[in-house]
């Protein structure tokens, strides 16, 4: 079959059996998910029911790409990869880019399926059409950046593209990362985990192909035309110049700098912790992914002092925060070296810096002692601890080995009431961002269908200060305008996680759609259009955002995860900020919860989908598992 | 005609290869970087990133060991071309370019460089970092390596392998 924009072909690698086929892409299936997470969702959806527990064998990994990777589209060079959670136990994934994605689609493929359980650590080589299922002896064990080196010594081709997971995955680190091209990462909800119970520890991809679109002329038009929407973009000077860690002096300013496990909104030793520091002290140049031209990536390296030596890509914000900020860590080498092991051992900075918030807010409350902590001093700030505490985590030795677990498990094995100081959503650490102050991110994180995830939502709307006309047309009030307002903020959400869902399904990247939205749901569509030559529209493209939505709700739904877990940790929705420019301010969820719903089709009593919502999304049969009586809103 | 050729200032090379794709697609008519007459060789764990491309040599490294003189510089453009009827696709130039800037196309097989897109090289338009310069091959060589320090090291290094061609 000849896609234009797709590959047309579904690599299926059965690691139990040592087989690997190929497949055809179905077109219906494309065309009513897109690619990327949509692809990935579905499938795991259809494939995963609540019996088969994150480490059995038959748990699914999906790696997919979409319509718009491997081609011109900025900032199309990205992957996205899903598995059923270890750390929530429902819906999985992480997006990273790079040039791992672009290379799959020139190797030929649209997306892989891995299940089964391999009985040795293999490796998957991907080469133009054909793949192998190859022994990993040699690299397992070893970090990621030796796992890319190494592979490619074993392949004699330093061109081919490495995915691998670093100690932490092999040791089932509930929140392991998957890293590819040296420092991107896939990293929330632990796939890297998934990977390791799989004893898959690499994939590596090399294609010669080509993508192909089916209006050329009008699609090297309509991206030329986008580049200029990106250069044009407000945020575009800060990102490329700065990167991402510009958003740690927006966060302090606004009173959203998240420190000491949320306990505050500023932190004292922000200036040290600054991307004007970052960029002055260690940024030595700017890295781009496939077909970036936003580059917010930066390679830094620490020129002196304790930390000298430390070099490479990152950190980006969340880590700036997380592994700084949230552990009242207030410098940016020792930030920079944290990042730095989270990216060879392989974990979620996100996470791991929350799993450590976690630990020091027990130690200073008293909960736990040097007793239990085996005589690690965990105090705000201490550099020594925190790197002693992740090589722990990673080896799953001593008190690191409860850590490993993710804050929510954590907490119910310590006890003492640990649980009220354990920052989660359905079991995932929340991000960087302090959501009291940014009140569609607070109820973005709480509906959101892998966890506490910024990414889901990504209201930016809302922190970017336009005048309150701006707020009326896009969604219908002015008080939209305000972070702190809750006016208007459960449909600002929904229409986010609507386009979201198909951002990451065509793939694109959140900065050249939701830093000022320069591409807006009629671009995409047009660039869809042109690549695939099937007529899209901005509604068609929210539409199949709004299913993807839908199919990962049902999945949690199917897996008992529903209403009651949609809320957030009593932190966020009963401690007012108490110092800052956000002084006072708590998450209403509870006021925004019901109108969410009601925009989302669901019921608000359980949250289902209503069969009108179904049927109007072409659900119905994925649906038909939910009670009926529980679906139909009473008047 | 003056002679106009392409040149980099390799520091401000992020590797985003948005100049392969547009190469390719300028060149095909699709993307594929396989088919890129410029190609970036990054060594992420350093943070190095160098675009490669024909350079227009004065002295032709590919064409010495061409068994049918198939390589020749075009009268007309001063570019160096292959002649498609004379060529055996042996691929030989590939090996004997000092600066990877010729590669075998993976399914036609034979051996393509840059053209500089008859005059207006697509890669110097579409470049976010102004990474690449499409200059005067006399006179602003001397004219950037004044203004830029970054730009002597590379510049020379071609300079001197230009030189002891002649």
């Amino acid at each position: 079959m000849n896609f234009k924009g797709y590959k047309g072909s579904f690599l299926k690698v059965d690691l139990s059996r040592g087989k690997v086929i190929k497949e055809n892409l179905d077109k219906k299936f494309a065309q009513l998910y897109l690619g990327g997470r949509g692809f990935n969702s579905k499938l795991l959806f259809d494939k995963v029911n609540p019996a088969i527990k994150p480490f059995h064998p038959e748990n699914l990994i999906v790696l997919s790409v979409g319509p718009l990777t491997g081609t011109l589209a900025p900032t199309s060079g990205r992957y996205h990869i899903s598995a059923k959670s270890p750390l929530t136990g429902i819906m999985g994934y992480g997006n990273a880019g790079g040039f791992f994605g672009s290379e799959l689609k020139y190797a030929g493929f649209d997306g892989l399926l891995i299940t089964g359980k391999s009985k040795n650590p293999v490796y998957l080589s991907i080469c133009d059409g054909e793949a192998e299922i190859r022994d990993a002896s040699f690299i397992w064990s070893r970090n990621t950046f030796e796992t890319e080196k190494l592979v490619k010594e074993n392949l004699s081709d330093k061109e081919v593209r490495v995915l691998s997971i670093g100690q932490a995955g092999e040791n089932l680190v509930k929140f392991a990362a998957v890293i590819n091209d040296n420092f991107r990462a896939a990293a929330r909800t632990g796939v890297g985990a998934v990977m390791g119970s799989k004893k898959l520890k690499a994939i590596a991809v090399k294609g010669t192909g080509k993508v192909e679109v089916a209006y050329p002329e009008k699609f090297i038009q309509t991206v030329e035309e986008t580049f200029q929407k990106i250069y044009e973009d407000p945020a575009y000077p800060s990102l490329s110049t700065y990167g991402t860690p510009f958003l740690v002096d927006l966060a302090q300013e606004s009173g959203g700098l998240a420190t000491r496990n949320n306990q505050t909104g500023v932190f004292e030793k922000y200036e040290e912790i600054s991307s004007h520091l970052f960029r002055e002290k260690n940024v030595v140049k700017s890295e781009a992914c496939s077909a970036c031209p936003i580059h917010c990536g930066k390679y830094a390296s620490v020129r002196e002092g304790k930390y000298a030596g430390v070099k490479g890509g990152g950190p980006e914000y969340e880590t700036v925060v997380c592994l700084g900020s949230k552990i009242g860590v207030g410098n940016l080498e020792a930030i920079m070296y944290f990042n730095l092991l989270a990216n060879m051992y392989g974990l979620d900075t996100i996470s791991l810096g929350d799993s450590i918030a976690f630990a020091m807010e027990l130690f200073e409350k008293g909960i736990i002692d040097e007793k239990d902590t085996e005589g690690l001093k965990l105090t705000w700030g201490n550099e020594e601890a925190v790197t002693e505490l992740i090589k722990q985590i990673v080896s799953r030795e001593k008190f690191g080995n409860i850590l490993a677990e993710g804050v929510k498990k954590a907490a119910s094995i310590i006890g003492r009431g640990a649980e009220k100081y354990a920052l989660h959503v359905k079991g995932l650490e929340p991000p960087a961002y302090e959501i009291r102050t940014a009140k569609a991110f607070g109820l973005g994180w709480a509906v959101a269908t892998r966890g506490a995830d910024h990414l889901a939502a990504l209201p930016n709307f809302e922190l970017l200060g336009y005048p309150p006309e701006v707020g009326i047309k896009w969604f219908g009030t002015p008080k939209v305008v305000d972070p702190y307002a809750i006016e208007g903020k459960p449909l600002m959400v929904v229409w986010h996680e609507n386009f979201a869902a198909a951002i990451d399904s065509a793939i694109l990247c959140k900065y050249s759609t939701f830093s000022t939205y320069a591409v807006k749901p009629k671009d995409l569509a047009n660039l869809l259009t042109f690549s695939t030559g099937w007529k899209y529209t901005g509604n068609l493209v929210l539409e199949i955002g709004e299913r993807i939505y839908n199919i990962e709700k049902l999945f949690n739904l199917r897996e008992g995860v529903g209403k009651e877990e949609d809320k957030l940790p009593s932190r966020f929705t009963h401690e007012p900020l108490p110092e800052g420019p956000g002084k006072g301010q708590v998450v209403e969820l509870d006021e925004m919860l019901p109108e969410y719903y009601k925009i989302r089709g669901w019921n608000p009593e359980t949250s289902y989908p209503t069969p009108e919502k179904l049927r109007q999304l072409k659900l119905m049969k994925e649906g038909s598992f939910l009670n009926k009586e529980r679906m139909e809103v009473k008047e | 005609m003056k002679k106009k050729i392409l040149v980099v200032q390799p520091k401000k090379c992020d590797g985003c290869k948005i100049c392969e794709l547009i190469c390719s697609f300028t060149h095909e008519g699709f993307f594929s970087p396989s088919t890129s007459r410029i190609k970036v060789v990054t060594e992420r764990e350093k943070g190095l990133d160098n675009p490669f491309f024909c350079l227009q040599c004065e002295e032709l490294f590919c064409a010495e060991k061409c068994p049918t003189e198939a390589i020749v510089r075009d009268e007309e453009t001063g570019l160096i071309v292959t002649l498609k009827e004379k060529c055996v696709r042996c691929g030989v130039c590939v090996q004997s370019c000092p600066f990877l800037a010729v590669s075998l196309h993976p399914d036609k097989k034979i051996p393509i460089r840059c053209d500089l897109c008859g005059g207006d090289p697509q890669c110097v338009k579409w470049c976010p970092e102004k990474a690449l310069y499409y200059v005067d091959f006399e006179t602003s060589l001397l004219a950037e390596k004044r203004k830029n320090k970054d730009f002597i090291g590379y510049m020379n290094f071609i300079f001197e392998r230009l030189k002891g061609a002649r």
